[in-house]
């Protein structure tokens, strides 16, 4: 799985998280208590603006002190009411008519069903939700103005705090019901869909290689080979064995089981369901650095020239390796061996014959001592997933005693080696001659010359364990409800001071720009080919591409200008933004048959609470200090 | 713990100005009102459309800001919620959520006054039946008419058995007998010893519940007393006698001739009010099914 910004460990990052937060709402607040102090100074006089101000922090307090839950859950219940009232069941319809539908639409021939699956329901569901959360926040309190029902409101004693809360929490809980049954449809639907079986018949399917007497034969030679019946778009390859047992290749990431009846003296068999669609795999990831040629530890390999610099390579037949440092390993969590799971690009630099894949080779090396082991040789193609299983006894011919090393640029001393070389032993151990504190290297190295081998470090992970499918599949959809809340927050923020229309429109400006975060920032910080929004604008009515300089005019340079103020403008608004793209990590997972991370839930939980707390202060703080009569 | 003034609710100075959105003034709703209302009296704002009755009432309810001058009700300011606790407000239109039914809008307004469930339902049913809405209690709002919306609004405005209740036209959409019952209720709580404002531009309605009234015009205070005060006529003397003989009117008329200054105005039967009328013949018509009541001209 491609993880382009990687989610850090939480305890790494909620130091630095929760310092920036609270300087950025610190900021917030004293620019608020100045501002609104200002605009009464200019609009209230030097004799009033005091008076107003002291009442106006006095009722906050109050507010605060006298905060009530029951009342704040009562608003809640009338939200809840008002959205089951207007048929807010609709969007569920149109969603259960999707799923209806959409299967007709998505590829059968796709080499990933499970993937074009999960990701076609949790996109489905992330739009239609966000879209309900759209319409419900920014729509719930400007029709109370409208109909002027939040006269009657605030004339009882409910804290505007109660009343934005009981919103965001009524609103919420519609819908995270409304996300629970799409959950619970999108699983139906997508096991329904992955579900299939095939039909081998004996006679027909099978090509019988050997005329021999299979009795006579080694128990695992090939007697007979094929294919079984389409379905879903595929067959899958199948051998038999002299021992009569059969074995089902994998085909569209899946295999099936096989069961083997013998029925008045006659072998049939039945080709079970599908296995390993949907999974829940939990990755151990380790710390990527490349060597180079010289030995050198580097951050990056060989840049390939590749515009995405997500992977960087190393050079094959060469020292140049790529190492993976895990830490956590332990006898315990890997008692049968290492089971290692690897996507490698693949750069040539000549075709030669196409259908040659390119060798590689894997060693497990101690940090310390620098003892190495290569574990497997293998041939790669672009972006195949392989997986290999290190094994706890390491055959002692593969093992070299002269340590491996890897020098800091900083200093030429060899790193972490202790001995020139290293006293062979009869048999070694993964745990005890490899594992040191449960930190392990990984090399990789490419043996073909002039070809290149690149990674990131997420392509290359320890299969740790796997999780509950079905729980995990639940699990995705907690970034969905998590966006959801978010979006209602600013929902309800634009809806106290602006007319139902203008705050959908404000919020649906939002969540398309917290889609397009990276791009936003891009523009704001002027590095988007064209410029700025005044010299993109320039371009396009001259005519002019995007990639000559303008000429050295007044107006170009006024342009430019303008530029640079709109987009440190646009910087302090990108900060603000929420990035609803990070938010796609939990469907990636599923998507991918990964376990979603309780780290990930952790941070992207606080990332949430982080929006929310502040949107609803501000929103208090609007509705408490606006006119509610005309 | 200070105790509470006699005086429920004081302004002074109380201006509001509209302005437009380049906070240009449009109109000064009100100008320096100085106000004082009592515990358990009937106060009546009255005056014609626009004349600041309504922006009265919400500048003592919190839901406009003064833009100059003071609030002072129930001995706190009025952009102080707490207040909220001890007061009911009918709005003009009984602004209510009209997705819920009757029993639904009271018990969500009960519950925003944190009331105990045991005693919520209690006064939920209490309310329902005291308004006649206990065979549409279950139906949504939207499907009410004016005439049921205005008893249920009463109806949550007095919820929390409030101190003091701000009444915006009260009699609006009502019929005459439900105007009456109002008018009864409104009586019934005064005699609670609750403090009711309200405003209207129904004099007669005025006339009959008010203790005191203010008049305002164009934003002003133009009058403010005790009601039979202000309309009694001190040049005028009213003698109300019944069944008087000819004989007697006679005399009468010889002394009123007999007072240079004195000047016969009027001499004949009194009328009553034709909401009292009404009134009557409502309540004879449902004593007696079917017959003509009365032998007025049109009836022929």
């Amino acid at each position: 799985m491609i993880l382009e910004n990687p989610i850090p460990p939480f305890q790494e990052w909620i130091g630095k998280a929760a310092l920036s937060w609270a300087i950025a709402v610190l900021v917030l607040a004293a620019l608020a208590f100045v501002v609104s102090f200002v605009l009464l100074l200019v609009f209230k006089g030097t004799k009033q603006a005091g008076t107003v101000f002291k009442t106006g922090v006095s009722d906050a307090w109050n507010d605060l002190i006298h905060f009530s839950w029951k009342r704040c859950f009562a608003v809640a219940g009338l939200a809840i009411r008002e959205s089951v009232r207007k048929k807010v069941v609709v969007v569920g319809v149109v969603f259960i008519i999707l799923l209806m539908f959409g299967g007709w639409f998505l590829d059968p021939d796709s080499k990933d069903p499970a993937r074009l699956c999960a990701s076609f329901v949790y996109q489905t569901t992330t739009y239609l939700v966000l879209l309900l959360a759209l319409f419900l926040s920014s729509l719930s309190l400007p029709t109370d103005f409208k109909t002027k029902t939040i006269y009657t409101l605030v004339t009882k004693p409910v804290r505007s705090s109660e009343i934005v809360l009981g919103r965001i929490i009524g609103i919420g809980a519609v819908g995270t019901v409304i996300l629970m049954l799409m959950a619970c449809c999108s699983y139906f639907f997508v096991s329904n869909t992955l579900s299939h079986t095939h039909i081998l018949n004996d006679a027909e399917d099978l090509t019988y290689v050997t005329d021999a007497d299979p009795s006579t034969l080694a128990p695992d030679t090939v007697i007979a080979k094929g294919y079984t019946r389409l379905a879903n778009g595929h067959k899958h390859q199948v051998e038999k064995y002299a021992s009569g047992d059969l074995r089902v290749f994998e085909e569209n990431k899946h295999i099936h089981g096989i069961e083997q009846t013998v029925r008045d003296g006659m072998v049939r068999y039945k080709i079970g369901p599908e296995r390993g669609s949907l999974q829940a795999k939990v990755p151990l990831y380790g710390k990527i650095k490349f060597r180079n040629a010289d030995s050198f530890e580097r951050p990056r390999g060989i840049n390939v020239g590749e515009e995405w610099e997500y992977r960087s390579y190393i050079a094959g037949a060469t020292d140049e390796a790529i190492i993976w440092t895990f830490e956590g390993i332990t006898p315990k969590k890997f008692a049968e061996g290492l089971p290692v799971e690897m996507t490698i690009s693949v750069f040539r630099t000549h075709m030669g014959n196409i259908e040659k894949t390119i060798m590689g080779a894997m060693y497990v090396r101690n940090p310390v001592t620098g003892l190495t082991a290569e574990t497997h040789v293998f041939n790669s193609e672009k972006y195949t997933t392989k997986a290999l299983t290190i094994p706890v006894e390491l055959n002692k011919s593969k093992v070299k005693t002269k340590p491996w090393v890897v020098k800091k640029m900083s200093d030429s001393e060899s790193f972490g080696v202790q001995s020139a070389s290293l006293p062979s032993k009869e048999s070694y151990n993964l745990f005890e001659d490899f594992v040191v504190d449960g930190k392990l290297e990984i090399w990789l190295q490419c043996l073909d010359s002039q070809q290149y081998f690149g990674a990131a470090g997420p392509d290359l992970y320890l299969r740790a364990a796997d999780a509950n499918v079905f729980l995990n599949f639940f699990k995705g959809y907690l970034g969905v409800w998590q966006q959801m809340l978010i979006v209602i927050s600013f929902g309800i923020l634009f809806s106290t001071f602006l007319s139902g229309p203008v705050a959908m429109a404000s919020t649906f400006g939002i969540i398309v720009a917290g889609f397009s975060k990276q791009l936003f920032i891009e523009i704001a910080h002027l590095q988007s080919l064209g410029g700025g929004p005044v010299e993109s604008f320039n371009r396009l009515i001259t005519h002019q591409n995007m990639m000559i300089d303008l000429p050295n005019t007044f107006s170009t340079h006024l342009g430019q200008t303008f530029d640079h103020i709109a987009g440190a403008f646009l910087s302090i608004i990108g900060l603000a933004l929420p990035s609803f793209s990070d938010f796609n990590y939990y469907a990636d997972c599923v998507a991918n048959g990964y376990s979603v991370s309780s780290n990930a839930i952790l941070v992207h939980l606080l990332t949430t609470v982080s929006f929310v707390a502040p949107l609803f202060v501000f929103a208090y703080v609007i509705l408490r200090n606006r006119e509610v009569a005309k | 713990m200070a105790t509470e003034s006699d005086v429920i609710v004081e302004t002074k100075n109380l201006t509001k100005i509209y302005r437009d959105f380049w906070g240009r003034q449009k109109v000064r709703a009100l100008k320096a009102l100085d106000l004082e209302i009592h515990r358990g009296e009937i106060f009546g704002l009255l005056g014609p459309n626009g004349s600041g009755k309504t922006t009265t009432i919400k500048l003592l309810l919190g839901l406009l800001f003064p833009t100059s001058g003071e609030v002072n009700i129930l001995g706190r300011t009025a952009s102080d919620v707490s207040k909220n606790e001890r007061l009911g407000y009918l709005p003009e239109e009984s602004y209510l959520y009209r997705f819920l039914n009757a029993e639904e809008t009271l018990d969500f307004y009960g519950r925003l006054f944190k009331i105990p469930g045991a005693v919520r339902r209690q006064r939920v049913d209490q309310l329902i039946n005291m308004v006649g809405l206990e065979s549409a209690k279950k139906r949504q709002l939207r499907e009410y008419s004016k005439g049921m919306t205005r008893r249920i609004g009463l109806a949550q405005a007095l919820i929390n058995d409030p101190d003091v209740i701000f009444l915006d036209e009260p009699t609006s959409g009502l019929d005459p007998i439900g105007t009456r019952n109002m008018k009864d209720l409104i009586l019934e709580l005064k005699k609670q010893g609750k403090t009711i404002i309200m405003s209207s531009h129904l004099l007669g309605d005025v006339q009959d519940v008010c203790d005191r009234i203010g008049i305002l015009y164009q934003g002003e205070l133009k009058e403010l007393g005790r009601v039979e005060d202000l309309l009694k006529v001190v040049e005028q003397t009213e003698i109300r006698v019944s069944y008087l003989s000819d004989d007697a009117k006679k005399k009468i008329e010889k002394v009123i001739e007999e007072d240079s200054d004195a000047k016969l105005e009027f001499w004949g039967n009194p009328t009553t009010s034709l909401e009292k009328l009404f009134n009557e013949i409502i309540s004879e018509s449902e004593a007696r099914p079917g017959k003509r009541v009365r032998g007025g001209e049109n009836t022929k």
